[in-house]
């Protein structure tokens, strides 16, 4: 079961909290500028785990006891963003770190060249995109193609073609974040050796 | 505003072209204010949540829905919009697909299970839930996936049922997967939805397989015994599936199945072996290997040849991910590689070498992992090259050897460390290293692996206790500084306010420092062969406390604790008493945390003790002069301490400071050797000359050392006590004495008694720790013991993984250390004739040339003591230094009191499970178990509905029918009665139903309470018979009552007074059975 998706920037603005446990507000923000005291810090060499923050840490004895608990954190640096994911351990951390990477292209190919301002200014499409991906904790969806085709479908209900609306919001935003899409500057060595370059999932 | 907002903003939310000019801000609008608002956004949200307030009590949809989208935005940042969910409770249920988008995004950021709005939200969602739209439909199937709660559950579960079996796979994969979230608050719909889902794994879609591989995963995790009956099903998926996600969610599967059916290992190792060779995916090649550790594969398979093959395959992949250079591989190749080492350990430590490598990688992800592996495969040949590596991991990156000279000299390393901290890094940044600044808990942890690692069982891997020594002074110097527990604020460690402070700062556990000053107690206490050293190595740290431990929070103060304990116990070891007792009594000694100073109490007099209660040296005039000026010393110190704020301390300082005075008077009493005075107790030696004898004062030589003489202190199992059997007669409950109140009272004249009793829970302290230590011997060989000083002494050189460990000594241990230990090894070898010395020895090998020269004489005779090489305790007696290669087995002492009864382990466990009880319950209490899904209803949920259960209902059943039955024929014959006695007298006023309802009350009640073990099933049945039993129109516990009543009272109770009673009684039946339910 994921735990709970966060997206936030360098500086730890956050920019999608998507919890699939209530928890309170309080304790989120916590947690999340824990996680981000953890992850700012990282070289960016190091691998791509996190260990517990305090917030979610247990003694060895509860760990063992409770398989309910959270016990990955696993996290992907784009550009100016930190995708996170926490989940516990019946999820694979690999496999997280590619679902990352799916939920990034999506993005790429919904916004085209996505950069943190598409998802500022969008924020709601951004939970969309992952609503159609992970559902209350669980993984419903890993094929780029389904999961774009369905936002973009649900666009269409509003009789209001979804495609244009990146674009006006793109040309109207100050153009600070523009030059580095997040796409482009991904980590390339973070998925060494899994999978195909080209990122589908049923794929590898 | 420009039109490109307006266009922007009317693209959003949507209606806004419908009203052109827009006075209310759009989530663009608040987007980009923010922006502009840098440096003072907070004014600027709160303006916005203040505008956001009154907008979503608009009557207008569309700025209703525009406020409520900002809420979600600005709920992101921390602020709460629990406030409004009725409004979103509103917009979820509005006409227009966007808003209702709109609505449930709020919903599922905002609401919680004890939102109150939820219980009107059943509706609107089995409205949505019936949309033919497939987005609306799915919108409502995500929303209540977040927002579900038990009464919810419960009553859409038949519609999502059926979704389960939509025509469109995009909703079938979504409420398979709601499915799960229902079962969490209402574990009934598992029952009744269970075979639809088993008909979902057979679905023509992948995903919505998938999906429903994904909730059994969860489910069988859970209580895996449900779900063996679909074992075929997933087995043939597993062969046959091409998605590898799914792929790995059944393998994870599999790995709860297989510890309750042994025999699907056989058959799901081929399928596993052959992923493991062919997929090109690393993470479903990781799965499978995990599955096979964590499902206990290997485990069944231990000892077949196929399993060991098997096991070697898995070792080798790992490996390979090891060596392969990506972090992220070799971070769960490690945590991998940890499980292994439970069933394989002799194959991971095969792997060694690239282990190893990993404790010092740059990742301190990485690091810690293999920390935690390493602890697992340590042993007597690595552990000091393991050590020696973490070690210089601690050392600051200043590899100048000049510096560290200075260093040696200065000895604040620590207050170096602490101001040093933000230089480290730039420095680092600057010349361009690796080397990363380690965080304070990242050298905690290591040096409390450590400490885990060397003292595992007892100390059994331990090849040189006195390197262990001086391993421990150099982790004190590296200890990180102390955060938010400083001494003196509070009472010390054991304050519950700072313990719970250190708590949620991520400490925890005990101090480092402390738990270093353990172990050395530990070793003193238990390692009689190296007790001098432990003790000069605790002398060293009192010794030169002020400096190496500044008040402002130096880290690793708190090994003073142990440190302290030992100098008294061990005086007899000290190097340099005299100047010990100086360091003790030093009146900055008091800023020192509370408890350190108790234990500094109490070392005091024991050294005291020690330096004057030498009866063999003479009482002089000299020696009576420094002898009463250290106990004046003494004295004032203790006096500084007597009026402490802490109790312990002054308690302490209390008792000792009387015994002091008294020690002066009988000191200033006694006439000094040569001087003719009077009326001392003992003055037997006298000469007929001038000169005149005197003993040192009896309170020196007998009334202080007897304080603390007695027998020595070992360790002792703190169960111990509990195999003393209570001798007969001996009744623990009766006082000992019934005036307590009047003793407490006068204890205040007690006081020096209870001095006495500090030094017993010092002692109960003590014995505390060895709690889980289990006693073991260990043997060394002398032929080993030659190897290592051979190899010590070998020039720098080779740091391969075997032999030589000393020339990285002096890269890890401080020059002081590295001297000491130098000198000390000459000494031991002095005598040692397989000891080539480097120096001017004096000694020359005989030259077998040189014949005639050789002098018979000069061939040193050496006389072996064959009487005190017997055993290891033996040993203790003769100067350690003088036989280093005797020394072949060192003792440790066990706890006393164990190894009596087997069940010693069971009792550990059970030791080691209250403290995580105890721990747990803290934990609780502070709410850390955010993130966590109660899952607790399925916990042991049965899909079947439990046959006794159903019996039991039956039964009821019956039962109350055959009540029914019989209870209408006597009703019938008490209204028979009742018209006869009506007809007699009509008038006549009945007594109150006093005693006798009381008691048909309670059996009511019983009744209520009894029969119906388990809520559920029971609960409707028992409705079932109410309602059968109001249809009937008398009811059975009424009735019976009724007829109690009648029988009780023998009277004529009214027709119309029963029906009343009647009444009342069904209602309380009802709700007996409603709490029964609750």
């Amino acid at each position: 079961m994921i735990n709970a998706v966060l997206v936030f920037n360098n500086t730890g603005q956050p920019r999608l909290t998507k919890f699939y446990s209530q928890i309170d507000v309080a304790l989120q923000q916590r947690l999340i500028s824990e996680i981000f005291t953890l992850v700012a810090n990282r070289p960016p060499s190091a691998c791509n785990f996190l260990p517990l923050p305090p917030l979610l840490q247990k003694t060895s004895s509860e760990a063992l006891s409770d398989t309910d608990q959270p016990t990955r954190i696993i996290y992907r640096h784009y550009a100016t963003l930190y995708f996170i994911i926490i989940a516990d351990d019946l999820e694979s951390e690999l496999g997280l770190l590619d679902l990352i990477q799916v939920f990034v292209e999506c993005l790429d190919r919904i916004f085209e060249n996505v950069c943190e301002l598409d998802l500022i200014f969008n924020f709601e499409t951004l939970h969309q995109v992952l609503a159609e991906m992970i559902q209350g904790g669980g993984v419903v969806e890993v094929d780029r193609a389904t999961i774009v085709d369905s936002v973009k479908r649900a666009a269409k209900v509003t009789k209001r073609p979804q495609a244009t609306l990146p674009d006006v919001t793109r040309s109207g935003s100050p153009s600070s974040g523009r030059s580095t899409p997040v796409h482009m500057s991904h980590r390339g060595s973070g998925v060494t050796g899994i999978g195909s370059n080209d990122f589908v999932w049923s794929g590898r | 505003m420009s039109s490109r907002t307006l266009r922007a903003a009317g693209s959003l939310i949507p209606g806004s072209r419908d009203s052109p000019i827009m006075f209310e801000k759009s989530l663009y609008d608040l987007i980009r204010g923010l922006r502009a608002h840098k440096g003072n956004e907070r004014a600027y949200i709160t303006q916005s949540l203040q505008e956001c307030r009154t907008e979503a009590k608009s009557n207008d949809m569309d700025i209703k829905c525009a406020a409520i989208l900002k809420l979600i935005y600005l709920e992101m940042f921390g602020h709460s919009m629990a406030w409004a969910s009725f409004h979103v409770l509103e917009v979820m249920s509005s006409q227009k697909f966007v808003q209702k988008r709109v609505g449930y995004l709020a919903a599922v950021q905002s609401f919680r299970l004890d939102t109150d709005v939820l219980m009107l939200a059943t509706n609107l969602l089995k409205k949505d839930l019936s949309s033919p739209n497939q987005f609306e439909l799915s919108l409502a199937i995500n929303g209540l996936s977040h927002i579900v709660s038990p009464s919810l559950a419960r009553d859409l579960t038949p519609d999502l049922i059926a979704k389960m079996n939509h025509s469109n796979p995009y909703i079938r994969k979504k409420a398979v997967l709601v499915m799960y979230k229902i079962f969490l608050q209402f574990p009934e719909a598992l029952r009744t939805s269970f075979p639809r889902l088993r008909e979902r794994l057979e679905d023509s879609d992948e995903t919505v397989v998938s999906a429903t591989v994904n909730v059994i995963c969860e489910l069988a995790r859970k209580n895996p015994k449900n779900y063996l009956p679909l074992a075929p099903q997933l087995f043939n998926l597993l062969t046959t599936s091409k998605n590898n996600w799914m792929t790995i969610k059944i393998i994870k599967l599999f790995a709860s199945l297989t510890p309750l059916e042994p025999r699907l290992v056989k058959k799901l190792i081929p399928p596993i072996s052959n992923i493991i060779q062919t997929t090109t995916a690393m993470s479903l090649l990781y799965e499978c290997i995990n599955g096979l550790i964590s499902g206990g594969l290997l485990t069944n398979l231990a000892g077949t040849t196929e399993g060991e093959d098997l096991a070697v395959i898995c070792i080798n992949k790992l490996r390979g991910f090891l060596v392969e250079g990506d972090s992220n591989l070799k971070y769960v190749a490690l945590l991998a590689l940890t499980k292994m080492t439970r069933t394989h350990g002799y194959l991971v430590s095969a792997e060694k070498d690239v282990i190893l490598e990993c404790i010092d990688d740059e990742d301190v992800s990485i690091r810690l992992r293999a920390l935690e592996l390493v602890v697992g495969m340590v042993d007597e040949e690595i552990l000091q090259q393991v050590v020696g590596r973490l070690i210089r991991q601690l050392k600051p990156p200043t590899d100048d050897e000049a510096e560290a000279m200075e260093k040696e000299d200065e000895y604040d390393y620590d207050d170096e460390d602490d101001d040093g901290e933000e230089k480290l890094t730039r420095k680092t940044q600057r010349k361009g290293k690796q080397t990363l600044s380690l965080p304070d808990d990242y050298k905690d942890g290591v040096i409390r692996r450590i400490i885990e690692m060397c003292s595992k069982d007892t100390y059994a891997n331990m090849p040189d206790f006195e390197w262990y020594i001086d391993v421990l002074v150099q982790l004190v110097r590296y200890c990180p500084s102390e955060r938010k527990r400083v001494g003196g604020t509070g009472h010390g460690a054991l304050d519950d306010e700072d313990f719970e402070e250190a708590y949620t700062a991520g400490a925890g556990k005990a101090d480092v420092g402390e738990e270093i000053g353990r172990e050395l107690r530990n070793v003193a206490v238990r390692v009689k062969t190296v007790r001098r050293q432990a003790t000069e190595a605790a002398e060293l740290l009192v010794g030169r406390s002020s400096m190496m431990f500044p008040a402002t929070g130096g880290g690793g103060r708190r090994v003073l604790l142990a440190a302290a304990w030992v100098v008294g116990e061990y005086a007899e070891h000290l190097r340099n008493p005299n100047e010990t007792i100086d360091s003790l009594i030093q009146a900055s000694n008091a800023s020192l945390p509370p408890d350190v100073v108790a234990t500094y109490v109490q070392a005091i007099p024991k050294v005291y003790s020690y330096l004057t209660s030498n009866d063999s040296i003479a009482w002089t005039a000299a020696r009576k002069s420094t002898v009463t000026l250290l106990t004046s010393r003494v004295i004032e110190f203790l006096e500084l301490l007597s009026s402490s704020p802490h109790l312990e301390v002054q308690e302490r300082a209390v008792g000792f400071l009387e015994i002091f005075r008294l020690g002066k008077e009988a000191i200033a009493e006694q006439p000094a050797n040569g001087i003719r005075s009077g009326d001392t107790d003992e003055n037997d030696d006298e000469d007929n000359g001038v000169q005149v004898v005197y003993d040192p004062p009896l309170i020196l030589t007998q009334a202080i050392p007897s304080l603390f003489h007695g027998f020595e202190l070992n360790p002792v199992a703190p169960r111990a006590q509990r195999k003393v059997p209570i001798p007969d007669g001996l009744d623990l409950e009766a006082p000992i004495n019934p005036q307590l109140a009047f003793l407490l009272s006068a204890a205040d004249y007690d006081a020096a008694e209870s001095g006495e009793d500090g030094a017993d829970t010092e002692a109960d302290e003590e014995f505390e720790r060895f709690y889980y230590q289990k006693p073991v011997v260990i043997a060394e060989t002398a032929a080993q013991r030659i190897d290592r000083a051979a190899a010590r002494d070998t020039p720098a050189g080779n740091n391969a993984l075997t032999g030589s460990y000393q020339s990285g000594e002096d890269t890890y241990l401080d020059p002081d250390i590295l001297a000491r230990r130098k000198a000390e090894r000459r000494e031991r070898n002095r005598d040692d004739p397989f000891y080539i010395g480097s120096g001017n020895s004096g000694r020359t090998t005989p030259n077998p040339l040189g014949g005639e020269q050789f002098d018979i004489d000069s061939i040193p005779i050496m006389k072996l003591d064959l009487g005190d090489g017997g055993g290891g305790v033996g040993l203790v007696k003769g100067d350690v230094r003088g036989a280093p290669v005797s020394r072949t087995k060192v003792e440790i002492a066990g706890d006393e009191g164990e190894g009596e009864e087997d069940d010693d382990g069971e009792g550990d466990e059970k030791g080691n499970a209250i403290a995580g009880g105890v721990r747990i319950k803290g934990r609780k209490g502070r709410g850390k178990d955010i993130l966590n899904i109660d899952s607790s209803n399925l916990v042991g949920f049965s899909l079947e509905e439990p046959e006794e259960d159903l019996l039991a209902q039956e039964e009821e059943v019956a039962r109350a029918k055959k009540e029914v039955e019989k209870l209408r024929g006597e009703m019938a014959r008490a209204a028979e009665r009742v018209k006869a006695a009506n007809a007699q007298q009509t008038a006549e006023v009945s007594t109150p139903p006093g005693p006798a309802e009381a008691t048909a009350k309670k059996k009511k009640k019983k009744k209520a309470t009894a029969p119906d073990g388990d809520g559920g099933g029971g609960e409707t049945t028992k409705k079932k018979v109410t309602k059968k039993k109001k249809k009937e129109g008398t009811q059975q516990q009424g009735g019976n009552e009724d007829q109690q009543a009648a029988a009780a009272e023998g009277s004529t109770p009214m027709v119309k007074k029963k029906k009343k009673k009647r009444r009342s009684s069904t209602a309380e039946a009802g709700e007996g059975a409603g709490e029964d339910a609750g």
